[in-house]
């Protein structure tokens, strides 16, 4: 098996003398349906450095969400391997944080209360009580939900639900996030808000991010790279590296925007 | 939308309509044992009047008390016992479908049996005293805790589950701070109808080798030809239960306008 080893990374010396944070090796994933078995992805190779953020497009339904979820570990793999760190990993890891689409909150909890959740489990480093009290306070600032530590979630916005859920996962300091359309179910506002708020953390905490999106433009102000999915099965199709320092503007990326565009196009009418 | 109501002349009187209904009961009752015109004196020690004076006495006298104490004892013993029994067993058959699948049909069929139908088992088995009465009652109020229990734990949302796997919580993590909070209101509505059970269950079964208990008592004032007493101590039983049951109704809707 060759090494999947993307053109782009070795553009860049300090990337390819590195260890990969996340290196995807010949992933498949296949289904088992009443009509036969469907393959979500195949032959899936990717490498993700140390702080580096990847945007991973595709249409709808060509297995962004499987293939996310796989190396999440929240589901098995039919072939091919996960590498954390170089470390063959088939579970979810504590050190890897996962935003879905919906926050997720547990509903009898207070916002305080669900980020605690995440950081007072068996797996997680234990915290003193100021210890704990201090990360969550740190956790809130930073997506600024300030004042609504006590709130129950069915008190909350769409989007403040999403800032806790973000919260929650930032809390726990993982290496990797991984995050799922993390804003799709936002307004447009709403949703430049937080995209701000993401490319403020990510330029603090120097994070690592895989992220899932259909939304070109989130793509182009957030990656440092663009890899676009081909459906049935999922496979990647090709990759932008995006070299602009951050923060962007969107007008200044068009050429890339366009290249996009077209290879999205021309994916969707792709034989399958 | 109003002009749609033309019950709503009914509202005017300001009693509530519950009320109404309990005051048709009063109404009937009396009706059909009142002293005035009825001149059987059994009969009469049945009525109204003559129950609410017994009452006044039975409790002005506290004769009653230790009763319902040790009634109310009873009830929370076999509850307790049904709902640490029940609950987890629940959990673990919400959590195995196989394991559900095995005893389905066995629970199904003792269910069915009339936990007093273990009556005489009790007895050879646990003997006189508190000790069959507690049997009796867990055994009757332990079903509806298995089944709503299960019932929920089959209808967490498996959203929060995934959630709960994303955090790499352990199996016991997840049943103790995901599963449990999320089946609470399964768990009271388990709770109301395990107590609606055992209140039902509970004066059959104190009528058999034990001297105390509202159950006894009944019996106690039919053996002293007491009806006016008799019927208090009814009266009393409909009203504890009645109690016991808008508590549990209370709190669930508390946690569910919470939740
Ligand atoms: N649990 C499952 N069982 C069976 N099929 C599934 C399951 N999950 C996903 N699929 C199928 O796998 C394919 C990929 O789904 P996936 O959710 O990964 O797509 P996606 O790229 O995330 O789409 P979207 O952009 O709409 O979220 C779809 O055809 C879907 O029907
Ligand atoms: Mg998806």
């Amino acid at each position: 098996m060759n090494q999947p080893l993307t053109t782009s990374s070795t553009d860049n010396p300090l990337q390819a003398t590195s260890i990969p944070l996340l290196a995807v090796q010949n992933l498949q994933k296949r289904y088992k349906t009443r009509q036969g078995t469907l393959t979500a992805f195949d032959g899936i190779d990717l490498q993700v450095q140390t702080g580096e953020v990847v945007c991973l497009l595709g249409a709808s339904g060509c297995g962004k969400s499987s293939l996310l979820a796989t190396i999440a570990g929240l589901q098995s793999a039919d072939r091919g391997e996960v590498y954390l760190q170089g470390r063959s990993v088939r579970q979810s890891q504590p050190q890897v944080g996962v935003v879905f689409q919906d926050p997720c909150l547990l509903p009898w909890l207070t916002v305080a209360q669900n980020i605690a959740f995440g950081l007072k489990l068996k797996h997680m480093p234990s915290l003193t009580r100021p210890e704990l009290r201090s990360r969550i306070a740190a956790a809130i600032d930073q997506v600024g939900l300030q004042g609504f530590e006590q709130s129950y979630p069915h008190q909350l916005s769409g989007g403040m639900a999403q800032r806790a859920a973000l919260a929650r996962t930032l809390a726990r300091r993982p290496q990797l996030l991984l995050l799922d359309e993390p804003f799709s179910a936002l307004d447009a506002i709403t949703r430049l808000d937080m995209q701000t708020l993401l490319l403020r953390i990510i330029a603090q905490q120097q994070t690592t991010v895989l992220m899932v999106t259909h939304d070109i433009d989130e793509a182009l102000l957030l990656g440092d790279r663009v890899v676009l999915m081909a459906r049935h099965p999922g496979r990647i199709y090709q990759e932008w590296q995006i070299t602009q320092p951050k923060p962007r503007l969107a007008h200044s990326l068009t050429e890339t925007r366009c290249a996009i565009l077209d290879a999205l196009s021309t994916v969707m009418t792709l034989p399958t | 939308m109003s002009s749609t109501l033309p019950s709503s002349s009914v509202l005017r009187f300001k009693l509530p309509l519950p009320l109404w209904g309990l005051m048709g009961g009063l109404g009937l009752w009396w009706l059909f044992t009142t002293p005035l015109w009825h001149t059987d004196p059994i009969v009469a020690d049945f009525s109204p009047e003559r129950t609410i004076a017994a009452l006044v006495q039975l409790f002005s006298h506290g004769v009653i008390f230790p009763h319902i104490t040790t009634s109310l004892r009873r009830v929370f013993v076999g509850l307790f016992a049904a709902l640490v029994i029940g609950v987890p067993l629940g959990v673990l058959l919400g959590l195995s479908r196989p394991l559900e699948q095995a005893t389905s049909a066995l629970f199904q069929f003792i269910r069915m049996i009339s936990p007093l139908s273990w009556m005489p088992l009790a007895v050879m088995a646990l003997g006189i005293g508190d000790l069959p009465v507690y049997f009796l009652l867990t055994v009757a109020a332990i079903w509806p805790f298995i089944l709503n229990t299960s019932a929920g734990v089959v209808a967490v949302n498996p959203r929060w589950l995934l959630l709960s796997r994303s955090l790499c919580a352990t199996r016991w993590e997840t049943i103790s701070q995901v599963i449990i909070p999320a089946i609470v209101p399964h768990l009271l509505t388990g709770m109301r109808l395990a107590i609606g059970i055992i209140w039902i269950v509970l004066v059959p079964a104190e009528m058999l080798g034990v001297s105390a208990g509202l159950g006894y008592y009944i019996l106690d004032t039919r053996d002293r030809l007491a009806y006016s007493e008799l019927m208090a101590v009814i009266l009393i039983i409909g009203l504890i239960g009645y109690g016991l049951d808008s508590v549990l109704r209370f709190a669930y809707q508390r946690w569910t306008h919470q939740g």
